[in-house]
């Protein structure tokens, strides 16, 4: 097996993110988005993912480094997209109880974008019991919390921030792991290290359960070609403490430069990709919903492995100096 | 006072559409995995434990009765294919409980398929399904579902219930849409689906007198008949039902002749199958509605309670 470094590594991050400046179009929000029964799926949701990656992107890259200046472009472009915040305002005067602007907003907040009326707009909201109560699945609760903190709107005791009642935190039988509880642990640690930004937000025993387990996860993942999840996987191992330089990254690392197209995009499920590439790529709607994200996660997991010190080839960290190694037990709720 | 013979042919009209459209109640064998073959389970689950409501309550005419037991026949044995279709389910989704939620209904009607039976009991023993991700509501449910099935209930429902948004209490202005069924779940989980009132906490009854009525009356006003019917079945198993007569006019107004009953406001317009999926849900909720609120009419005209 070809050992592959963090240069490797960063191409898979320099790939993506120029298929993805090359569909930015395709992130832009249509008129649906902004009705009340508009299919969130297909315009919030995907403008939020895109500010969460180019904000982390930016955050672990040297302002010099031509990937930090696509990804900072990229987020003024998305912040661009929602009217630089006026439009959370308009979304949430039109679906009050709804959580996912929060969401979406938070990415923005954690990268310094702001807009003080949506946020004032929304701490009302938030301060009702039935916000507090609204009936999500724990890892959505999570996320909602974190939303809420990144915000401002509201500062969550640490011990509300836990992820109590989330599939991860029950460490599980390993084996009872499938794609749903997958993306749920991953999302998990997400919202823990504040989407890899603070590693030493994992508590030490998720920490020490994903260490035993995460490579197993890994590679039926990539045995079943799940592209997009085996990338959040990377994502996660890349801020789990002693799971960087596992030699079986390194190989998983190889499968993902092997399933990269030569575009830059990675599709979502390997069996899946092959429809729509046939028929012609960039005209058919699927192709977009079937490839952004995982290129998204592809470039996420790839600057977060090659900034952490001591990525899988040994190599010398490019992170910027504000997250050197820790100790991983620092700081971390009992 | 609703006229009890209103209440009591809106049920006998869903009843019909049901049978005349069962065909709708169809599985996609050849579905890609990915996409899930389990998505077309929850409407043949949902029939059966409305059947099996209106064989409980026993105030259905024969006709009635005699279409939900063809109709009971009809699914398991073609549709499930005497339940093997569920074991299929359950393998390629080894962790998800809709085979175990399809099948309690029919099970508790007499239907049996053992390996489902085995499969609940496994689940129930491991802590992968303690800590499957889902809502309090719905976790309450499977709670009550385990229960059902002679299982100890993980967690038990004393607990379940009060992550759930009702159990709470919070402020009734706030109750949109989503949450509106969220209630309606709640309510039909601790009631076993309207068999037993009682198990409606007293703070929670008292807290729906006061704000169901308000409720309907939003939801009569948007015409959103789906979740309306949903709430005439909150009343029916409440201490001291309604039975509210402008909104069980409006609702029976609202069925079509052929006793189709649109989710929102009209029927909506295409192809068979597509106008299936829209309205089955909100036709099984009239069919529901109608058997429990006329049960609770009979039983006061009876004086008992």
């Amino acid at each position: 097996m070809t050992a592959t470094g963090t240069r490797e590594i960063r191409e898979v991050a320099e790939h993506a993110l120029a298929w993805t400046d090359a569909h930015l179009a395709a992130f832009a929000l249509g008129e649906d988005a902004l009705s009340a029964d508009g299919e969130v799926d297909h315009s919030w949701k995907p403008l939020g993912e895109l500010a969460q990656v180019c904000a982390t992107v930016s955050h672990h890259t040297a302002p010099q480094d031509p990937l930090h200046t696509r990804a900072a472009a990229m987020l003024d472009f998305a912040w661009g997209q929602t009217g630089e915040g006026e439009l959370f305002r308009h979304m949430q005067r039109l679906e009050p109880f709804a959580t996912y602007p929060l969401e979406v907003y938070g990415a923005f907040a954690s990268a310094g974008y702001r807009h003080r009326a949506y946020e004032e707009a929304a701490a009302v909201v938030a301060r009702t019991r039935s916000w507090w109560l609204t009936e999500q699945e724990p890892t959505r609760r999570l996320a909602v919390l974190s939303a809420e903190e990144r915000s401002g709107i509201r500062r969550a005791p640490v011990e509300e921030l836990l992820p109590a009642g989330t599939w991860l935190a029950g460490r599980p039988e390993p084996w009872t792991f499938e794609r749903d509880a997958g993306y749920a642990a991953t999302h998990v640690v997400f919202h823990l290290t504040d989407w890899g930004r603070d590693p030493a937000g994992l508590p030490p025993a998720l920490a020490d359960y994903l260490h035993d387990w995460l490579p197993a996860w890994l590679d039926t993942c990539l045995e079943a070609g799940m592209w997009d999840l085996s990338c959040e996987l990377l994502s996660v191992a890349a801020t789990v403490p002693r799971l960087t330089g596992d030699p079986a990254l390194g190989g998983a690392w190889e499968r993902i430069r092997a399933a990269q197209r030569p575009t830059g995009a990675l599709p979502e499920l390997e069996h899946h990709s092959g429809d729509t590439e046939a028929a012609g790529a960039d005209d058919d709607p699927h192709y977009f919903m079937n490839h952004y994200h995982s290129t998204l996660m592809a470039a996420f997991a790839a600057v977060l492995t090659t900034a952490r010190p001591g990525g899988p080839a040994g190599e010398g960290t490019e992170g910027t100096g504000r997250k050197g190694p820790r100790h991983s037990g620092q700081g971390a709720p009992a | 006072m609703t006229d009890t013979r209103l209440i009591h042919n809106v049920g006998v009209g869903a009843m019909e559409w049901l049978w005349a459209h069962r065909d709708g109640f169809r599985l996609e064998p050849g579905v890609d995995p990915e996409i899930g073959f389990l998505e077309r389970f929850k409407p043949i689950g949902e029939l059966a434990m409305i059947c099996g409501v209106l064989f409980r309550e026993g105030v259905a005419g024969s006709r009635q009765a005699e279409l939900a037991r063809r109709l009971l026949d009809t699914t398991w044995r073609e549709t499930l294919d005497g339940g093997r279709m569920l074991v299929r389910g359950q393998r390629i989704e080894p962790m998800s409980p809709i085979p175990f939620e399809v099948y309690l209904p029919y099970r508790e009607l007499g239907y049996s398929q053992p390996e489902i039976e085995r499969w609940a009991a496994m689940l129930q023993r491991i802590d992968g399904w303690e800590v499957f991700e889902t809502t309090p509501t719905r976790r309450l449910g499977l709670s009550a579902f385990q229960r059902r099935l002679g299982l100890t209930p993980r967690p038990p429902e004393a607990e379940a219930v009060k992550g759930t948004w009702l159990a709470r209490t919070p402020e009734p202005w706030m109750v949109e849409g989503r949450i509106a069924y969220d209630i309606t779940h709640c309510v039909f989980h601790l009631t076993d689906w309207g068999e037993r009132p009682e198990g409606l906490p007293a703070d929670i009854a008292d807290y729906l007198r006061t704000w169901l009525p308000v409720w309907i009356d939003d939801w009569l006003d948007l015409e959103r008949w789906d979740l309306l019917g949903e709430l005439l079945v909150v009343d029916a198993c409440l201490p001291r039902p309604t039975l509210d007569e402008r909104a069980w006019k409006a609702f029976a107004a609202a069925q079509q002749p052929d006793g189709a009953m649109p989710a929102i406001r009209e029927m909506p317009e295409g192809e068979p199958d597509d106008v299936f999926d829209v309205v089955y849900h909100s036709t099984l909720v009239a069919a529901f509605a109608s058997v429990l609120a006329t049960s609770r009419a009979l039983s006061e005209l009876a004086g008992a309670s």
